[in-house]
């Protein structure tokens, strides 16, 4: 008998908000966080981004963990925004005492990962301490920073897929707790806004011109943004006994490859449809059961279009409500996965669907319940679903129920 | 749960890299590995899907056609097959070649074809381009246990009937970063691993390589008569690094395999040194392969699997060993893997 899977704190960092509560406040009213780009320069005509103004002071409080770390100025952004987040999933959770950190594994999902340390180390003439760099530079620093920061005793396993990381991270942790190979473990995902990801997606003419509008037939690109979310993840047996709050209960999860094309979606949805069957599968959930979908929502043409057909190929003709939070929040690349399920269990617990902002015009390719306006829909829901796809042609959905 | 059958195995090394017989590697007394990388990678094969691959992909891609092949796949896997990959620092050259540009020519400037390869998943994504690889997905850059955590996460598809199979292993480029990055152990580590196992300084030659296996549900193996190499009985992992977290792993993998310590027959470690278990006999693929990073997990379960199925290492007299360890770690993990002959 596997374990049930429960959410019982969470920790975010998002342009438009520094804690669950404020993303929550965020989410209802429609706040986006999207701006000009101040922290470099961009190099391109659009400058818009949903960049994070001010770090919040939890990144620098390392002297709260109990390995007493002092804060360290050379971490990367990545890292800066993955320890705050951590802070704050965990004092978000009631955890008490350190005893449940000593075998907590952490699962932590980046695309670019600390590439703002690679881009300095690049740069001749600045002055740095390159060892200090070289710590940054590999993928699996940030989860190191963090586990050596809270720290968490067991194995820290680092997620590279994209813009799936942080969901495929989190169903890893789901794994962990079902199959009794952890009680509590944490789970998200981070990434930082870099020159690298501005200069690519430009170069791949998949930035928007003028407004990310996901799903609406005048779309025309995507926003970036940066973020990091991480979740505790525990036991709901451990959960109730100790009476902790319950964000979620995590049903199911799936993850499945297009097998079609190293960078487009699949024009039919095939890998997303797979990843959502898997997940309802595993939650024991006809589609029917689904009350709202939060989808990936980029606002590119083709990935637009990807995502309603695999809807279709799964719920038919029924007319889901489903949301993009891109506008919102900017695309967070690997911490996308985390940020929007953060935002989506948000929901269910609060009785809401938050907007899919710049949503004017339906396109007749996508035949979708799009929730649009300016603020959120207040809908009591039972079941959502958050799904994300990626380079590399990975789609991944995690189901989520009220406990 | 269904049991988790090797039926192929693909690697390519330093040492006889255009052999795909899996055992060309192995077959000859250790040599010294010819220095930096390897000279031609080609893996695309002149598929056109391909040709935009960089070369940690290509480095994938080989193993992958090689793994395939070995397990008699001559097209794509079956539907719902998946694939797992591990590196330790993925496309991390890769990315700093397109900085390196942007930053010299402007951000206008950057390559777009260079670009969809910044991502580590992107070996991934070829890959199940050309093995029609539709099932469960993922690429782990955690260190240089990456590769084996690779495994567990195939094992674990596999055996909960999540995938009928998936191609798993490692791969690993040979860099200007992964050279400055060896020096950092608490972040990669392979040869600070086979240190902690007790044998400081045999880290060994830092090579790049590949290393892929078939891993099948035992009913489909069996079902069209494919040869296996043996079973994978348990996987566990543990967190920290040295002899402590490599015995706690070994301990746990045995638990849940039903073997005692004392049955082992061979220990295969992915960084040379001592086992933390006593075992009939130890090996490493280190001193015919180099140091390989995220694929040295990998390399040592391909050495032990094919010693379950029969081979020999020439250097040392071995009895028949029906059980093997298989010992993979970095600064921050270790994973123990317990394979059975198979069948047994």
């Amino acid at each position: 008998m596997s374990a049930r899977v429960a959410v019982t704190g969470i920790g975010l960092v998002a342009a438009n908000a520094d804690s669950s509560a404020s993303f929550a406040e965020a989410l209802r009213e429609g706040r986006s966080g999207v701006g000009e780009v101040r922290g470099f320069d961009t190099g391109v005509a659009f400058r818009q981004a949903a960049e994070v103004r001010t770090m919040p002071a939890a990144a620098a409080r390392d002297g709260d963990g109990p390995a007493g770390a002092r804060a360290e100025a050379h971490l990367d952004r990545v890292s800066l925004l993955a320890v705050a987040a951590g802070f704050q999933a965990v004092a978000d959770s009631g955890l008490e005492g350190d005893g449940w950190r000593l075998a907590a594994p952490l699962f932590l999902g980046t695309s670019r990962g600390p590439a703002q340390s690679l881009e300095r180390l690049q740069r001749p003439l600045e002055v740095h301490d390159r060892g200090e760099l070289l710590e940054e530079v590999p993928f699996a620093s940030i989860g190191r920073n963090v586990a050596r920061r809270l720290g968490l005793g067991g194995p820290v396993s680092t997620v590279t897929m994209a813009c799936v990381s942080s969901s495929v991270a989190v169903g890893c942790a789901i794994d962990a707790i079902r199959d009794g190979e952890a009680e509590v473990a944490l789970a998200g995902g981070a990434d930082a806004l870099t020159l690298l990801s501005y200069s690519g997606f430009s170069v791949l003419r998949a930035m928007t011109r003028s407004l990310c509008r996901p799903f609406d037939r005048d779309r025309d690109g995507m926003v970036l943004g940066e973020g990091a979310a991480i979740l505790v993840v525990e036991s709901l047996e451990r959960a109730r006994r100790r009476g902790a709050r319950i964000y979620a209960e995590l049903l199911g999860w799936g993850v499945a490859g297009d097998a079609y094309h190293p960078t487009g979606p699949h024009p039919e949805g095939r890998g997303l449809a797979a990843a959502l069957r898997t997940a309802l599968a595993e939650a024991r959930l006809d589609p029917e059961a689904v009350d709202h979908l939060n989808l990936h929502g980029t606002g590119t043409r083709a990935n637009d279009r990807a995502e309603a057909q695999a809807v279709r190929r799964v719920f038919g003709d029924r007319k889901v409500p489903v949301n993009s939070l891109k506008p919102l929040v900017g695309h967070t690349l690997g911490g996308a996965g985390s940020l929007e399920l953060a935002g989506t269990l948000l929901g269910l617990e609060g009785g809401f669907v938050a907007p899919t902002l710049n949503w004017r015009r339906p396109d007749p390719e996508i035949p979708l319940d799009v929730v649009a306006g300016d603020a959120a829909r207040e809908v009591p829901l039972s079941v959502v679903v958050s799904t994300k796809s990626a380079f590399g042609g990975a789609n991944a959905a995690i189901v989520a129920g009220r406990s | 749960m269904e049991r988790t059958v090797i039926t192929g195995l693909g690697l390519l090394s330093a040492a006889e890299p255009d052999d795909a017989d899996p055992w060309a590697p192995f077959a000859g007394r250790p040599r010294r590995l010819p220095p930096g990388r390897l000279a031609e990678v080609d893996g695309a094969g002149g598929d056109p899907r391909l040709r935009q691959a960089d070369r940690p992909s290509r480095l994938a891609l080989t193993a992958a056609a090689r793994a395939a092949a070995d397990a008699g796949f001559a097209g794509a896997l079956p539907a719902g097959s998946g694939i797992a990959l591990g590196s330790a620092l993925g496309c991390l050259a890769t990315n700093g070649e397109y900085l390196q540009t942007i930053l010299a020519r402007g951000s206008r400037f950057g390559n777009p074809t260079l670009f969809q390869n910044t991502v580590p998943n992107a070996a991934a994504g070829y890959a199940s381009v050309v093995h029609g690889l539709d099932g469960p997905t993922i690429t782990v850059c955690s260190g240089a246990d990456a590769g084996l955590e690779a495994v567990a996460f195939a094992t674990r598809a596999v055996a909960a009937g999540r995938a009928p199979a998936m191609l798993a292993g490692g791969f690993e480029e040979l860099s200007a970063w992964l050279g400055d990055a060896r020096r950092l152990p608490s972040l990669v580590g392979a040869s600070e691993h086979g240190a902690a196992l007790g044998e400081p300084g045999r880290g060994g030659e830092l090579a790049e390589g590949a290393c892929i296996l078939v891993l099948e549900a035992e009913e489909r193996a069996v079902a069209r008569g494919a040869r296996g190499y043996a079973w994978i009985a348990a996987v566990a992992r543990t967190a920290g690094s040295g002899s402590g977290s490599a015995a706690l792993a070994a301990a746990r993998a045995l638990e849940r395999a039903g073997i005692a310590p004392s049955e082992v027959g061979l220990v295969v470690t992915a960084a040379e040194g001592d086992a933390p278990v006593p075992a009939a006999a130890a090996a490493s693929p280190v001193p015919w392969v180099g140091d390989t990073t995220g694929a040295g997990g990998p390399f040592a379960l391909a050495l032990a699997a094919l010693c379950l199925a029969g081979r020999r290492l020439p250097d040392r007299e071995l009895p028949e060993p029906a059980s093997a360890l298989v010992l993979g770690g970095d600064g921050a993990a270790s994973t123990a893997v317990v394979l059975r002959r198979w069948p047994s």
